[in-house]
């Protein structure tokens, strides 16, 4: 009896130790970082920038979206090659029935949603929005374009809140890169 | 159903090391598989802990939500109805850290606890949750068994309906809980499984109508002799199609000499599928109960050997059509609901009223995602159709919400 407890302990621990190694170790950044290089080649070159922003700018984000924004510093990355400006990768937050979801979504230079993935989902229940076929319904999006929750961007029946926190997210996310467009560093802005 | 789980791995044969799988379907390797589950989940824990802390952010909150749904309900048309404010369930909820959280359910039944009319206040769920990576996590304390739809998802304005489907209350015994520990998460995108040791259910509660629902233990000083595993896997191959298949087994009592050996099987798959302004679902559950003839001597409940039902609902949310620019639904749905707890059964005749079938038609009205007014009109028909068997229809109307 002994001998077989041990050394199913062993396998336990064992199997656990299998479970380990192939999940921690990248930050949301390095996540971001690697979907950018996904959008836009591996040859880009990926920088990070943070804009603070004016009150204005948060006041019109609340007329656009009715939402706020979460601080007033806005952290996005930047992809390029050379001079030429290919994109950016946006990390935020949105609530789900308790707990936060992470995701990141990144856009062309015109602003239209490249990829969309949930980096942390927390929730006990309603993990489908994490499914690639629901989040591509994103793609190709862009500030102007209607993103209503279970009208544009369906529902997922069984995690409604979740896909209608992340639905909202995006749409504030493309509303916010939209306001402050001028600022970001921009092909047809930039004549060097 | 016990040797499929039993499975005492990696034993010593006499003189030559062997390294073996063997089956073993007695008592002791059962409660051996039991502690050696328990102890890996133990341990699991303990070893994930240590690695996963650095990655924790502090998030620690509390937080409050809740459902709730009045019914009226109307038989027939020529009787009297009945106003009741059906169920308030409060969520009580705190992240202990970013993967540790407690998750809660206390519900009022019936407004008030009052001995002669019913009503009761009870804990929905109640458990520590402490997902590890997406791919893996832990739970314990009261459980939802994952078998079938409204069981997990059992908020009013989720399904069409004031009243829930008979099938989720008679073959699957929603709201379904008992004390547990298992394990879940989302190994793909596309997969989601949780699998849970739970308290069994207790034979003597079983009856000819209502099927296993009074055998629920409801985590109440429960008798853990008998412990059931239960189950789920949710697999989404496209959007909008969600697939799922669940089962809950274990044996039913700790009183073997007198009421024999009774044990129970339950299965149950559903489908749920959206496509435009269109919704379907589907559910379907059969169980069967080993040793009810020797059930049946002690408790004289006449309880079948198998029990199974199925229904099938379409649902269309025309408000887009009178108003493009609204967010609200309005939902016209029709169901059909085919029940039988008495399907088979050992030393008595099936009872024909145990056959039954129901027709709902009804609209629902979601002036947000999170509330809802209901109304159908429910033919309720069995096979006997007589006497105080006679087929009869009822009006209902509710209002339910959550919120979070």
């Amino acid at each position: 009896m002994a001998i077989t407890s041990i050394r199913n302990i062993a396998l336990v621990l064992a199997s656990s130790a299998l479970v380990l190694s192939q999940s921690f170790g990248r930050t949301h950044r390095e996540q971001a970082e690697a979907l950018l290089k996904d959008a836009f080649g591996e040859a880009s070159r990926v920088s990070p920038l943070a804009l603070s922003l004016r009150s204005f700018e948060k006041d019109s984000l609340r007329v656009l979206t009715k939402q706020d924004f979460a601080g007033d510093t806005l952290h996005l990355l930047v992809a390029s090659n050379g001079d030429k400006t290919l994109g950016y990768a946006i990390v935020d937050n949105v609530k789900g029935k308790d707990q936060l979801i992470t995701y990141c979504v990144v856009v062309d230079e015109q602003l239209a949603v490249k990829d969309i993935e949930i980096l942390a989902y927390r929730e006990p229940y309603g993990g489908e929005v994490q499914n690639s076929s629901w989040l591509k319904q994103f793609f190709g999006k862009q500030p102007n374009d209607e993103l209503r929750p279970g009208r544009e961007i369906k529902n997922i029946t069984g995690a409604t809140i979740s896909s209608r926190a992340i639905t909202l997210g995006v749409k504030k996310l493309l509303a916010l890169l939209h306001i402050i467009q001028a600022r970001l560093p921009h092909n047809t802005l930039s004549t060097k | 159903m016990r040797s499929l789980f039993c499975f005492n791995i990696l034993k010593l044969k006499g003189d030559v090391k062997v390294w073996m799988w063997r089956p073993v379907n007695h008592f002791t390797s059962w409660r051996f598989f039991m502690r050696s589950f328990l102890a890996s989940l133990y341990l699991a824990g303990l070893l994930l802990l240590h690695f996963s802390t650095t990655h924790a952010q502090s998030d620690s909150k509390t937080t409050l939500g809740g459902y709730g749904e009045l019914h009226y309900n109307e038989p027939d048309g020529s009787k009297r109805g009945v106003l009741d404010f059906h169920r308030f369930v409060l969520y009580i909820g705190h992240n202990f850290n970013e993967k540790i959280s407690f998750r809660s359910e206390v519900e009022l039944e019936h407004t008030l606890v009052d001995p002669g009319k019913g009503g009761e206040i009870s804990i929905e769920q109640a458990f520590l949750d402490y997902q590890i990576i997406p791919s893996f996590g832990v739970r314990a304390g009261i459980l939802l068994p994952p078998v079938g739809l409204i069981n997990l998802y059992h908020e009013p304005p989720t399904f069409n309906g004031v009243e829930r489907p008979n099938v989720d209350r008679v073959i699957i015994p929603t709201t379904w809980r008992e004390a547990g520990a298992g394990v879940y998460g989302t190994p793909g995108e596309q997969f989601r499984y949780q699998v849970y040791v739970v308290g069994g259910l207790k034979a003597e509660g079983f009856s000819a109508s209502d099927g296993l629902r009074g055998g629920r233990q409801k985590a109440l000083e429960s008798n853990p002799a008998n412990p059931s595993i239960t189950g789920r896997v949710d697999y989404s191959p496209a959007l909008g199609l969600q697939l799922g298949g669940s089962f809950f087994a274990g044996g039913a009592t700790a009183d073997k000499d007198s009421i024999g050996e009774p044990s129970v099987a339950l299965w149950s798959g559903d489908v749920r599928y959206q496509i435009d302004e269109f919704s379907f679902r589907a559910e379907g559950a059969i169980a069967t109960i080993s040793d009810a003839d020797r059930l049946n001597a002690k408790i004289k409940k006449n309880v079948a050997d198998k029990i199974f039902g199925y229904y099938i609902e379409g649902a269309y949310n025309f408000l887009p059509l009178i108003c493009p620019e609204s967010e609200q639904e309005l939902h016209f749905f029709a169901r059909y609901e085919k029940y039988n707890t008495q399907a088979a059964t050992t030393g008595f005749a099936v009872q024909s009223q145990f056959n039954r079938n129901d027709v709902v038609l009804g609209l629902t009205y979601k002036p947000t995602y999170n509330t809802a007014c209901k109304f159908d009109y429910t033919f309720l028909n069995n096979e006997l159709n007589s006497g105080t068997n006679k087929n009869t229809k009822q009006l209902n109307l509710g209002i339910g919400y959550y919120f979070n």
